[in-house]
């Protein structure tokens, strides 16, 4: 198993797009991908957890080339709290319950995700990129970060 | 900003040298991989609360530095 790498954050990028996916990267990976400097082994994606996002999710990742079971699809389908997958070309972890964030109206110009009070808001195209660090803030970028290296957004 | 020690500085200096650097390169000097023994012997595991997944964490060896 090779580390991740850029190709293979592009390639989630596109399934997650061409299916209309609503997640972010959290964790260490959104923060690398935001310019933080230092090291990990996995991407951590935190998913919108509804029925049609589920079942999206478990397209896109046959697309990506995980080989789901059956009963693993069903489980990815129903949004269990934490989910690693180690049985495609990467290793990721897909959080549908991240501690520290708690989820809000996901409509489509709806906050998104809040902690310590802090506010930010999810974007349609699932372009974004939020990350917590030792309990601290959450970072979002508002445009599309994979692909063009940009790293912005409010806290 | 402003900066309260050396190990600020640092860190700025971390920050500033990544800052300059294209995400395709940032991402292959963030990302690795080494075995990770029990954790990487599966290759599906799901959790019904991130409880489960803590107390998960807490059977691996303490330098893989998952535990509390």
């Amino acid at each position: 198993m090779a580390a991740f790498d850029y190709r293979q954050a592009s390639e989630i990028r596109d399934a997650f797009r061409g299916h209309e996916i609503r997640y972010l990267f959290i964790g260490k990976s959104g923060a690398i991908l935001l310019g933080f400097p230092d090291t990990t082994q996995d991407a951590d994606l935190f998913v919108e957890k509804t029925a049609l996002n589920g079942d999206r999710l478990v397209k896109a990742l046959h697309d990506l080339g995980f080989r789901l079971t059956d009963e693993q699809a069903e489980e990815v389908r129903r949004g269990k709290a934490f989910i690693q997958l180690k049985n495609g070309p990467f290793d990721l972890d897909l959080v549908f319950a991240p501690d520290g964030i708690e989820r809000r109206g996901m409509g489509k110009s709806g906050a998104g995700v809040r902690r310590s009070g802090v506010k930010s808001g999810w974007l349609e195209d699932a372009d974004a990129v939020c990350f917590v660090i030792g309990g601290g803030a959450i970072g979002f970028v508002r445009e599309n970060c994979v692909g063009r290296g940009a790293a912005g957004g409010d806290t | 900003m402003e900066l309260s020690d050396d190990s600020d500085r640092e860190w700025l200096k971390e920050f500033e040298a990544a800052r300059l650097r294209p995400l395709e390169q940032r991402l292959r000097y963030a990302f690795i991989h080494t075995y990770k023994p029990i954790l990487d012997d599966a290759e599906f595991r799901s959790f019904d609360t991130m409880a489960d997944y803590r107390a998960f964490c807490r059977t691996l060896p303490d330098w893989l530095g998952y535990g509390d």
